[in-house]
């Protein structure tokens, strides 16, 4: 079997030409009962989060369905800033107290896969399935590091912070009928050249048009009432202000980063996705999963009076392929 | 713009459509290598949409949109494999036959030795051999290490060999 062979074969493999019309009728049908049942959904999780389920409170306990207590309220001394860590797990629905410092989440597990030959072929059971985020009242910052791991941020507060403030788009054209036949993003390098050529000039200032690939992904903006009204070119610049995800555009790992609490939330401020680094097991695959270097994470949380709080969290696997979380002493 | 205004379900079906055309056919064989039939893999595509129409992050460009939704799709094709419990199903007992358009023996035989490949296989194959990425595309892609991938693609490339050995010395 030559590759090509493997090419025409999958390309034999392809969707039915009624599968659009039938997707969408499901989806939109889907839609409507979904926001239905949303609507008493107590715990304010992000988007990316809407099917996280388990929930561990580290250093103080979040009210659980079960009876176990959790532990000490008063971990981060007496002047009444306080912050909580949540961490979040994706697949399964059971949830879990916390009633010491040293958590283990069992449902966030990892597991070696050997072939005939005993090499390691995958380590699976890991990805964007471990979220963590900050609960706690006039949090002004929240800054996370890690040090061997990745991590994947979208601030979306940021963004809407940016956007109000007219700072997230560097120029916002009118929206045109023609974008709804295909993706905006087919039509971004068109509607720069529109752009190019002046047939915006009375709304974009051309001298401060920067070159096309500067751009991130155009965005359609929409009314209140959800109609389109225009199509805003987000800068690079602006896009990684409000992003970062494993490894930046240059290949250095994301390991930083800092969410400014723009609405005075409460809960769930500045959700990160946490990646572990395998390589270590790679190298040495019979090792025993508790053998990986440890991470360590560093919340830094910033209250509205200045008071700065630090807390570091030891991130490891247990033998069993488990994630052991160890708040470390402060 | 008809009358002025467009509700929110033409606006829906306008995103809809745009994101089909660019990508359902790539998550579609994706999806299909996983199950083997149509049935699964649109419910599974059914989920992806969703969660891009309603519930996806910002993505900086196609690129990163079109990673982003493969890695939903294989997550969600082995959350339904896990599901359904349908993990041990032989390629063989599906009439794969009855959803493509094979034009030969051999091509249908491939599509159905890819799709009984074990499931961590299937994607970085598709990937390398059908839409020509590199170990490295695939590594940011998945967020597997390259050394995972290369991995993935030997051991996949080894079982593909013994299985359609036949045809390797045809060819």
């Amino acid at each position: 079997m030559k590759p090509e062979d493997l090419k025409y074969s999958i390309n034999s493999v392809e969707p039915d030409d009624y599968m659009q019309t039938r997707l969408f009728a499901e989806i939109s049908s889907k839609k409507k009962s979904k926001n239905k049942s949303r609507k008493g959904f107590k715990i304010a999780i992000s988007a990316v989060l809407c099917c996280a389920i388990l929930i561990v409170g580290l250093g103080f306990g979040i009210p659980k369905s079960n009876d176990k207590v959790t532990g000490d309220v008063d971990l981060y001394g007496s002047d009444g800033n306080m912050f909580i860590i949540n961490v979040y797990a994706a697949e399964n629905k059971e949830s879990i107290s916390i009633t010491d410092h040293t958590v283990t989440v069992p449902d966030w597990k990892i597991s070696k896969e050997f072939d005939e030959n005993g090499e390691l072929d995958s380590i699976d059971g890991y990805g964007e399935n471990c979220f963590f985020s900050i609960s706690g009242e006039n949090i002004k910052y929240v800054k996370y590091t890690c040090e061997t791991a990745y991590l994947g941020a979208s601030d979306e507060d940021y963004k809407k912070y940016l956007i109000e403030n007219n700072e997230y788009y560097d120029f916002i054209v009118p929206y045109s009928e023609e974008y709804r036949l295909s993706d905006l993003s087919v039509f971004q390098e068109l509607l720069y050249s529109r752009i190019e050529n002046g047939y915006y000039d009375e709304i974009v200032d051309k001298s401060k048009l920067k070159p096309y690939e500067k751009y991130s992904a155009a965005e359609i903006i929409y009314d209140e009432n959800g109609n389109e009204i225009g199509v805003g070119f987000v800068s690079m610049e602006n896009y990684d202000k409000c992003n970062a995800d494993f490894v930046y555009s240059d290949g250095t790992p994301v390991r930083e980063y800092t969410f400014e609490n723009y609405y005075d939330k409460t809960e769930n401020i500045g959700p990160v996705i946490w990646y572990p680094d395998f390589s270590f097991i790679f190298e040495k695959p019979k090792t025993s999963f508790s053998k990986i270097p440890h991470d360590t994470i560093t919340v830094e949380v910033t209250f509205n009076d200045g008071t700065v709080k630090k807390q570091q969290y030891d991130f490891s696997f247990n033998k069993n392929g488990e994630l052991v979380i160890d708040r470390i002493a402060d | 713009m008809k009358g002025g205004i467009r509700t929110n379900n033409e606006n829906l079906k306008s995103k809809f459509e745009a994101k089909y055309k660019l990508y359902a056919d790539m998550l579609y064989k994706i999806a299909f290598l996983y199950f083997g039939n149509s049935y699964d893999a649109e419910d599974a595509l059914q989920e992806v949409f969703i969660k891009l129409l309603y519930n996806s992050p910002s993505f900086k460009d196609l690129n990163h949109e079109k990673a982003w939704l493969i890695r939903v799709t294989q997550n969600k094709c082995r959350d339904m494999l896990k599901a359904s419990r349908c993990k041990d199903t032989s390629a063989d007992e599906i009439a794969i036959a009855d959803f493509v358009k094979a034009s030969s023996d051999m091509q249908l035989d491939i599509i159905k030795q890819v799709v009984a490949l074990p499931e961590k296989y299937k994607t970085v194959i598709i990937l390398y051999y059908y839409y020509d990425y590199s170990v490295s595309e695939i590594s940011q892609t998945l967020k597997i290490s390259n050394s995972a991938v290369k991995m993935r693609l030997k051991r996949g490339r080894e079982i593909l060999k013994i299985e359609l050995e036949d045809y390797e010395n045809e060819a």
